[in-house]
């Protein structure tokens, strides 16, 4: 069974809801940016409220955690084609440089193999400077899929 | 105030909350640390802002791995003698259990603590602390990069 590869707009629509409902990524400020191909992305701009420390360094490694596992759980559900609740397993994340203090963070993932219960997903954290994407983070994932729960959006 | 006069003065005074002044994120998203039986214990209020996922009611997995993050830098900074700002290398949560509308309480133990890196082991709970809802390791760089 193949997926197709832009997922229809009412679907999109509906992702974007459902990022716009959870008020964790509401309080961050998630905003979903693509999706398609089996690929998903989104944007976080950031503010001096998520920095992890006064005196030095960029954002919190955890608003890089949340913005991961958002835009890992979104592309479970874009590889599914449809909104079911999902569960993070696991997530390993590599920290590749300090992070950025100010200007816009982004995520990218896919999900490379989805079974009946279980979905693993890569994803990846960067900025964009001319043009250029420069990694922050990177993260392998695992997530439950909880079929008899449909999500409302 | 910078970080090394703050974390001088919070141990002087045994005070690990005073440490959080120095967090922005981590006090905004409702993050508190105390004694527990002579162990830093960190504590994360519940607040909508930290549900992920409304209709089940569930914590986002990144509040959850943010609060674990803070307790293995807090109980670091506690524990060496000259002040470092950690930098995380990388961080394995697992999930053990859906994180539910109330508060959240974590530890951290260091499991080894070199020249250069240290390697922590922390879990954050519930009511019960012998049911963890998440356990994670982390790898943090102690010495940052010169040049």
């Amino acid at each position: 069974m193949s997926s197709p590869a832009v997922p229809p707009p009412d679907q999109l629509l509906a992702l974007d809801r459902l990022l716009r409902l959870s008020p964790h990524n509401s309080f961050l400020g998630i905003k979903l940016e693509s999706a398609k191909d089996n690929r998903l992305s989104v944007s976080l701009p950031l503010r001096d409220e998520l920095l992890a420390s006064t005196s030095e360094g960029g954002v919190h490694s955890g608003v890089v955690s949340s913005l991961l596992d958002t835009s890992c759980s979104l592309a479970v559900m874009l590889k599914l084609g449809k909104l079911i609740r999902v569960a993070t397993l696991d997530m390993r994340i590599d920290y590749l440089r300090s992070a950025p203090a100010e200007g816009t963070l982004f995520s990218r993932a896919t999900c490379y193999r989805l079974g009946d219960q279980i979905a693993f997903v890569r994803g990846v954290a960067y900025t964009v400077k001319d043009g250029k994407e420069d990694k922050v983070a990177e993260a392998a994932s695992s997530f439950l899929v909880i079929h008899q729960q449909r999500v409302s959006a | 105030m910078n970080l090394a006069n703050v974390l001088e003065q919070a141990k002087v005074a045994s005070d690990p909350q005073s440490l959080l002044q120095c967090f922005p994120y981590a006090q905004a998203l409702g993050i508190s640390a105390s004694w527990d039986n002579e162990k830093l214990v960190a504590h994360l209020a519940f607040d909508q802002h930290i549900i992920g996922d409304l209709g089940a009611a569930a914590l986002q997995g990144g509040a959850i791995s943010t609060l674990l993050e803070s307790t293995a830098v807090l109980s670091l900074l506690w524990s060496v003698e000259k002040i470092q700002m950690p930098q995380f290398m990388n961080h394995s949560v697992e999930y053990l259990a859906s994180g539910r509308p109330k508060p959240t309480h974590a530890q951290a133990e260091i499991v080894r603590h070199g020249h250069q890196i240290a390697n922590v082991r922390t879990i954050a709970w519930q009511g019960d602390r012998s049911a963890p809802i998440a356990a994670a390791h982390t790898h943090v760089l102690l010495v940052p990069e010169s040049k």
